[in-house]
Order: C-alpha cells, then structure tokens, then sequence
C-alpha cells in the first residue's frame, strides 16, 4: 500500500461519513428501496435484512477488491454478481439454520438482496478502483448507512402503527429476547397506515426531509460564520 | 489475409482467457456454496422438522397420540380442504385412531390465501386451530394469528354438533363466531375453512383411517 497513514487517515474518515450520511444509499442515493420498503414495517425484521445487507456488502467489496487487478475488463460485471449471488446465497443458508423464524419472516427479501442495487454499484464504483481495505471499509459504511435507514425506518414505523418496539426480538436474538418487546400503547390504537406499504414512503420521505433539513441548516451557518468571521487559520496568518 | 490471422488468434486467446477465468470463477463460488450447504443442511432440515412439529404440538395435545405424525401423513386431494393437495396427518395411540389434523385453505380472504391447520379428536371435535400463513391486512386481519390475538381459541371443543352447522358463521351472519374490529371477510373465510376442514373430515374419516391400516399391514407383510 503506497497511502501513507498522514493521508488516508482522513479519508478513511471521509468513506465513513459518506456512507453513514452524505451519500447514504438509502436516503440520498436511494438505492435498494424494494427491500428497504417491503420490511421495514417492524424493527426486528427491519434489523434482520439490514445486518444481512451489510455483512454481504461488506465482503462482496472485500472481494471484488482483492481480485480487481486480475479479473480481465470484459467479465467484470458477471464476475461481480457470481460473487454477489454466492455470498447472499450462504447468508440465506446460513439464516435458514440459526435464525429460522427470522428466514421465514423475511421470505423473498432475503435472495432478493442480490439485486439490491447499492452492492453491485459499489463493487463497480468504489471496490474495483480502490485496495481492499479502504473497499471493505467503504462496503461496511454503506451497509451501516443502509441498515441505519431500515432500523429507523422500522422503529418509527413499528412505533406508530402498532405502538410496540423490539417485538418479535426472540427471532433474532433468540429465546431470551422474548420479553424484550416494549408496549407503548396498545395496537388497536396505531395508525394502521404506518405500517402498510405507503406509510413506508411517507416515512421515508420524512427522513429524506429531515436529512436535508439538517444538511442544510448546518450549510448556511458555516455559511454565515464564514462572512461574518474571518476563518481562525487566516486570522493565525494574518497576526503573524 | 495473414495480416488478419494474428489479430484474430489474439482475439481468440482474450476470449478463451476470459472464459477460463469465468469457469474459475464459477468453480470457487460453487464450492463456497457447496461447503455452507453442507454445514446447514442438517440444521435447517432440523428446524424445519421442529418448526412443523411446533405448528402441530399446537393443535393436537402430545398426550392424545404415540405415533410419528409425520409418516402418517397423507396427501390428499378435496375441493373441501384446498384447490391444491392437502395434508393429513392422523394421530394413533396403541394402534388405535385417535384424531387427525387437516391442512385447510381459506381461498377468500382478504387477500388471498389463508393457510390453517385444524387439530379434530376421533369424533371430530376440534383441539386447536393455527393459521400457518395468510397476507392479511396488519392491523385489522392479523388478530387470526396467535401472536397477536387469541381469537383463533374460539374454536377448541367446537363440532359440527356444537354449534349445529348453520351456526357456523360469523355474528354477523347470524352465526356464533365472533368477527373482529374492522375486519370481515377474514373471520368468514377462515371460519367457512374450518367448517368445511370438519365436514371433510366427517365424511372421509373411515376412508383415511382404513386406507392408513392397510398402508400398516402392507408395510407389515414386507417386513
């Protein structure tokens, strides 16, 4: 690896923040909605394919990298989805095995991450120019950044439309998060529209919302300090 | 011509070279998977039983039968039950028939299909009713599950005697069964599957029964 530790280090900071917020492929890319829409009606479930997505996310960049200099231009792309296909393919075996209850729950969702255009566009965009390092790195914060989005998603829709948090938690965590189900109010009390399929494009808009909000709140003060300020490093400048 | 040639065995040798890399490929990703599957099998294959097990622990008392439910299952055909084959699985203690439980399907509900299990004692009085699947509104069908609601226990001790069969409806429809808040359709899809499940089983008991004692003796002479 020719980076010195002076000059990645920051942009491992970068690849990180650009996963988890600044380019999000869930609230800015706005990738892999099918999955992100379809499950996120409960946290469990939402937490479930999250962890998935981000486990093959992470490795299928991990790989991608590793064989980028001697994988031939011409195949790239079926290579990239044999490896994509295969690792989602052992997660879904292996969830069939230790989380079967959770495998039933997500059904068609699970294969279906194959397709979830995020993994695919990051082995193209990032992992085959990158070392695999900085490439996992990458996979890992997109796939933190996704399932950030389907756990808020699910929370929030969970919360509104049935009134409870964390139910159904023993088909991940097993027979001790049975109890681990939180009641705010009683569910014939929700609102029934949170947790069918257009609540979860209310929902998701909103966050988008908020997103922006937030990014562009913070825009115009760094904005406003720096006309009514000038920066500390120019006023160390000029002093000198 | 022979300024061609060189340009087309170099072609020729990206494709095989591309090829051959393909088939390496395809050759590592196929034993990884090899491998998982040979890791899970044995556990999903568990989990499968256990969970088939659980779903019919729940509408059967494990007490009422000593035979492996499962090998005793026959796969039928009846309009009664399902457009598809159905399952039966009958339950014997000491060799004696003691019950069954019926796969049945509620082609009208909500939405779609509402796929149930219906646990009956010899003379057809009913243990238990689980719904296995169904697509139900959330909210406002979903009460037929279990999880969510114990709506589904009305059913235990029920017959075709008690209620008598016009009764097996919902209040609404002037039968005894209660609906439920909102919803329906799904109450009466599923309680017209049970009945029907019932009916099915009162007129086909004997022919199951006998067929599944001659399956015994059959198996018996081959020994």
């Amino acid at each position: 690896m020719s980076e010195n530790s002076l000059s990645t280090m920051p942009q491992n900071k970068k690849i990180f923040l650009d996963g988890i917020w600044s380019n999000n492929p869930g609230i800015v890319q706005l990738l892999g909605l099918c999955p992100l829409l379809a499950v996120s009606a409960t946290l469990i479930n939402a937490l479930g394919l999250g962890l998935a997505t981000l486990f093959v996310l992470t490795l299928s960049n991990l790989v991608v990298s590793s064989i980028r200099n001697i994988i031939r231009q011409e195949i790239r792309i079926p290579v990239y989805v044999l490896i994509i296909a295969s690792l989602v393919t052992c997660v879904e075996l292996v969830m069939n095995a230790y989380t079967h209850e959770l495998y039933v729950a997500l059904g068609i969702f699970i294969p279906l991450i194959v397709t979830n255009c995020a993994i695919i566009g990051r082995a193209e965009a990032f992992a085959s120019k990158n070392n695999p390092l900085r490439a996992a790195l990458d996979g890992f914060s997109m796939g933190l950044g996704f399932c950030l989005v389907l756990v808020v998603l699910g929370g929030l829709r969970e919360l509104i439309g049935q009134g409870s948090l964390l139910r159904g938690a023993e088909m991940l965590f097993g027979n001790q998060a049975a109890h681990w189900t939180i009641q705010f109010f009683p569910q014939e009390n929700g609102l029934l529209l949170a947790i069918l399929p257009p609540g979860a494009f209310f929902f998701l808009g909103f966050l988008i919302a908020i997103k922006n909000s937030i990014d562009s709140k913070y825009a115009h003060r760094a904005k406003n300090i720096s006309l009514k300020h000038p920066t500390p490093e120019l006023v160390s400048e000029t002093s000198t | 011509m022979s300024s061609i040639n060189p340009k087309n065995s170099s072609i020729k040798q990206a494709i095989i070279l591309a090829a051959a890399m393909l088939a390496v490929f395809c050759l590592i990703a196929s034993m990884m998977i090899a491998v998982t599957h040979h890791k899970t099998a044995p556990i999903i294959e568990k989990n499968q039983h256990e969970f088939l097990m659980q779903s019919l622990a729940a509408v059967m008392p494990i007490n009422s039968y000593d035979n492996d439910l499962i090998t005793d299952s026959y796969t039928v055909n009846h309009s009664l039950l399902s457009t598809e084959d159905a399952v039966v699985y009958l339950a014997f203690q000491n060799s004696k028939p003691t019950g069954a439980i019926i796969s049945a399907v509620a082609a009208n509900g909500y939405n779609g299909k509402i796929k149930l299990i219906v646990g009956v004692n010899y003379a057809g009085e009913i243990y238990g009713v689980r719904v296995v699947e169904h697509k139900e509104t959330p909210g406002l069908g979903d009460p037929i599950e279990i999880k969510r609601s114990n709506w589904i226990e009305q059913f235990s001790d029920k017959s075709l005697a008690q209620p008598e069969i016009q009764n097996w409806a919902v209040k609404k429809d002037g039968g005894q069964f209660d609906q439920l808040t909102g919803a329906t359709i799904t109450p009466r899809a599923v309680v017209a599957a049970v009945k029907n499940a019932l009916v099915f089983y009162q007129d086909q008991r004997d022919m199951l029964f006998n067929l599944a004692d001659e399956n015994k003796t059959v198996a018996q002479n081959n020994e």
